[in-house]
């Protein structure tokens, strides 16, 4: 593969639900390693974008290309896609009559049918990684919000993903859990991981974006380095956003 | 109150008999019921109509209607069981739906984050079903389950009306041969019901409690 390949490559993509246009011609390229910020008001599209990305969204147009590979829309291969793609979802959605490591092992074993003994010492690694060896024969509910999504984290990562989708990891958190959570995240940027994350945290987004996506209207209004887009915003639609948010 | 006392041996068998026809076809029912409700979550649309018009259909109909049928018009079209054997399909036929539903929302109150994990790890809709939708549905599922055994207890009752000698039937035959008694005699039966469906309630809620998940 060529080092300028993109992991991830959108082109042309629209979407309706019913008579809404949720996104409008969106074309984007995601390097290697590149951290994207998608930011944008609520209803911009930015999560329908973030789950188009492996499908759980359907597109009405456009193509989504992921490492060389073009989203099939067969069940079978789409799996397989999904499996080399990691996602954190805003309400974690951990599996609740798993425990911790259960939720850890399962897609490692299930899908990649790798060995349980194995896969329980990667798991429990991972959470250690993430600071929540502790819990890990407990069941989700017994953990907080922060801690869910922590062993959300783990649990994306222990198929090493080519890529990590997270789509509004901390809005769902209590203001004292969300630093826990970007500290995570934080660190993976470091590892050279691909990631694309939508987010209204604008203090993360300023240090951990390599690039910023902002999106209105299901559309994308500007692309912008971090630096950039929080100084001296191009678009009026951001300068419009950032002037409430900030 | 002597009535109850000398008839004891009767009652005893007439329980049994309450209890037997209440595992045969609660046992029955409820394999049938969740064969129906994988049907009413099947990728074919034609099972996805045969669940929805069965559960329809068979739900709307009195209990008492339906053993009516399997009593007394099966064995006129040639079907030669016993009356007991009869009420069994009567009280399947007629409880398998409630039991398929009772499934069903046991299945439909999973989350639909939970499968969008599960999508999103790659997990094939197999292993989908069998990993995250049925522990949890049937988990989900295990109140609802309970209550409409309890159901299930009751109507077998209606099998004493027509010709099985069970508890209800088994007072009415008392009460023939003891009309000064009658209070006594169903004060007493129904007595011996409660001893099957309260604890049954109780125990749905504790295993509500334990078993459960919320998301």
């Amino acid at each position: 593969m060529p080092a300028n390949e993109p992991m991830i490559s959108i082109q042309g993509v629209e979407k309706w639900f019913g008579q809404f246009h949720a996104l409008k011609n969106v074309n984007l390229d995601v390097s290697p390693g590149e951290v994207v910020v998608i930011l944008g008001p609520s209803g911009s599209g930015k999560s329908t974008l973030c789950r188009t990305i492996n499908r759980l969204e359907s597109t009405s147009e456009g193509r989504i290309i992921i490492d060389g590979k073009e989203l099939p829309s067969e069940s079978k291969p789409l799996a397989q896609l999904r499996a080399e793609v990691g996602m954190v979802f805003q309400q974690f959605n951990l599996f609740s009559h798993m425990t911790v490591l259960e939720n850890v092992m399962l897609a490692p074993v299930q899908v990649l049918g790798q060995k349980p003994a194995e896969v329980r010492e990667r798991a429990l690694q991972l959470l250690e990684r993430v600071g929540v060896e502790h819990q890990a024969n407990k069941r989700p509910s017994a953990l907080s919000g922060g801690q869910q999504q922590r062993v959300a984290i783990a649990r994306a990562l222990a198929m090493k993903p080519k890529v990590m989708l997270f789509d509004e990891p901390t809005s769902a958190l209590d203001p004292e859990m969300i630093k826990e959570v970007l500290d995570v995240i934080v660190e993976l940027t470091g590892e050279g991981m691909t990631m694309v994350v939508v987010t209204h945290e604008m203090g993360f987004a300023q240090t951990a974006a390599d690039r910023i996506i902002f999106m209105a209207d299901g559309e994308i209004v500007e692309e912008n380095t971090p630096a950039e887009f929080f100084s001296s915003p191009k678009t009026a639609r951001a300068q419009d956003f950032l002037s409430k948010v900030l | 109150m002597n009535a109850v006392i000398e008839n004891f041996d009767v009652f005893i068998a007439a329980f049994g008999k309450t209890v037997l026809l209440t595992i045969i076809s609660g046992v029955i029912s409820i394999v049938f019921g969740l064969i129906l409700a994988s049907f009413s979550i099947s990728p074919s649309k034609f099972l996805r109509v045969v669940n929805a018009v069965y559960v329809g259909l068979m739900r709307n109909i009195p209990a008492a209607a339906h053993l009516f049928f399997t009593i007394f018009v099966l064995p006129l079209l040639g079907v030669k069981l016993s009356f007991f054997a009869l009420a069994c399909i009567g009280i399947t036929v007629y409880f398998s739906a409630y039991f398929s539903d009772a499934f069903r929302s046991g299945i439909n109150s999973i989350g639909r984050g939970q499968l969008e994990a599960a999508q999103a790890l790659g997990l094939k809709k197999s292993k989908i079903l069998r990993q995250i939708v049925f522990p949890q549905g049937i988990r989900n599922s295990v109140p609802p389950l309970i209550n409409t055994m309890i159901a299930l207890i009751k109507v077998t009752a209606i099998a004493g009306v027509f010709g099985v000698t069970e508890l209800f039937g088994g007072m009415l035959q008392l009460i023939n041969t003891n009309d000064s008694a009658v209070i006594a005699l169903m004060v007493f039966t129904a007595l011996l019901y409660s001893i099957l469906t309260i604890p049954a309630g109780y125990i749905a809620g504790i295993v509500e409690r334990k078993v459960v998940f919320t998301t």
